[in-house]
C-alpha cells in the first residue's frame, strides 16, 4: 500500500497520546508559527525496549526463513 | 483537489469518526498547506502528496481495533510508517498485524455472534407466544382473579344473608331452602376458600411471570449471549 504524507499527522498524534512525544509551537519571524515535535524521556525508553524486541523478532523471522536451525 | 474541499472533508469525517481535537488537527494540515506554498507547491500538489482526507481521518480512530474490518490497511500503514527501514528487507508488515490480530483475538473476548437459526426458532416461537400462549395465560390469570373475587364477596353475602334469615319468618324466603344455619355455614365455606383461591391467584402470576423470564433470557441469550433476568431463590436454608 502507498503510504502518503497525510499519514505522519494521525502519527504524531497518537505518539503524543501516548505521551511519546512532545509538541510545542514556537512563533515564527517570517510566516505563521511553527509545531516542533520532540520525543520524551518515556519515548526513548519505549523506542529502545522495542528496537531491542523488534532485533529479536526479525532476527529470528530471518533465521526461520532462511531454515537455519534455531 | 482544492485546500478547501480537502479540509473540508477531513473535517466531516473527522466528526463523521467521532474524533476528538479536530481543532488542533486541522491547525495541523492548515499548517502543512501554508508550508507547501511557501515551498513552491500548488495546492493540488500538496493533495495529491497528503492521500486521500478520509483515509486520513480513519487513522485518527482511537487506538486500533484488529477486530474491526478494513482496520488491516490502517494497521499495516502504522507498523510500515514506524519501521519504513525495514520495508527495505522485503518484510510484509501486512502478514505481521494479522498475525498479531488473531492472538489478539484470542485473549480478548470476542464480541457476541447470533446463530442465525436459533434466531429463527426464537421468532417463531414469538409468533406462537404473542398469537396465543400470552392472550390465552393472561385472560387465564383475570378470570382467576375475578373468580376469587366474586367467590368473596359471594361468601360474605351468603354468611350475611344467613345470619339475617334466623331473625326473620323463613316462609317469606321464596327463593330458598336451606335453613339460616346452613346457608351462614354455606357462606363460610365460600368465605373460607377465598384464601385458598388468593393463593393460587398468586402462584399462577408468578409461574407466569416465571415463564416470561425464561422467554426473556432465552430472547437475550440468543441474541446478546447473556441471562438478563434473575430468578428469586427457592430455597431459605442459603440464608
Amino acid at each position: 500500500m502507498q503510504i502518503t504524507e497525510g499519514t505522519v499527522y494521525p502519527l504524531l498524534k497518537r505518539l503524543k497520546d501516548n505521551m511519546m512525544i512532545d509538541s510545542y509551537i514556537v512563533e515564527s519571524q517570517e510566516g505563521p508559527p511553527r509545531k516542533y515535535y520532540a520525543i520524551t524521556d518515556l519515548g526513548r525508553t519505549v523506542k529502545q525496549e522495542q528496537e531491542t524486541e523488534w532485533f529479536a523478532f526479525s532476527e529470528a523471522i530471518n533465521k526461520l526463513l532462511k531454515g537455519e536451525e534455531a | 483537489m482544492t485546500k478547501n474541499i480537502f479540509m473540508e472533508k477531513l473535517r466531516a469525517s473527522l466528526s463523521e469518526y467521532g474524533v476528538s481535537d479536530t481543532r488542533e488537527i486541522m491547525l495541523d494540515f492548515e499548517q502543512h498547506f501554508e508550508d507547501g506554498a511557501a515551498a513552491g507547491e500548488t495546492e493540488e500538489q500538496v493533495c495529491e502528496k497528503l492521500g486521500d482526507p478520509v483515509e486520513i481521518a480513519k487513522q485518527y480512530i482511537p487506538e486500533t481495533d484488529f477486530t474491526a474490518t478494513d482496520k488491516k490497511t490502517e494497521a499495516s500503514g502504522f507498523d510500515t510508517g514506524s519501521f519504513t527501514k525495514t520495508e527495505a528487507s522485503g518484510f510484509d508488515a501486512g502478514a505481521f498485524t494479522k498475525a498479531e490480530a488473531s492472538s489478539y483475538s484470542g485473549s480478548a473476548t470476542q464480541p457476541f455472534q447470533a446463530d442465525i437459526g436459533k434466531v429463527i426458532i426464537v421468532l417463531l416461537v414469538d409468533l406462537f407466544v404473542f398469537i396465543w400462549a400470552l392472550p390465552t395465560l393472561i385472560s387465564l390469570l383475570c378470570s382467576l382473579f375475578g373468580i376469587t373475587l366474586s367467590i368473596g364477596a359471594s361468601g360474605i353475602v351468603v354468611f350475611i344473608a344467613g345470619i339475617l334469615m334466623s331473625f326473620m319468618d323463613t316462609t317469606t324466603w321464596l327463593f330458598t331452602t336451606l335453613s339460616p344455619l346452613s346457608t351462614s355455614l354455606f357462606g363460610v365455606v365460600l368465605m373460607a376458600a377465598t384464601p385458598l383461591l388468593v393463593i393460587a391467584s398468586i402462584a399462577a402470576t408468578k409461574g407466569t411471570v416465571n415463564i416470561f423470564k425464561y422467554i426473556i433470557n432465552w430472547h437475550s441469550e440468543t441474541f446478546v449471549g447473556r441471562k438478563v433476568c434473575s430468578f428469586e431463590k427457592k430455597n431459605k436454608e442459603a440464608a
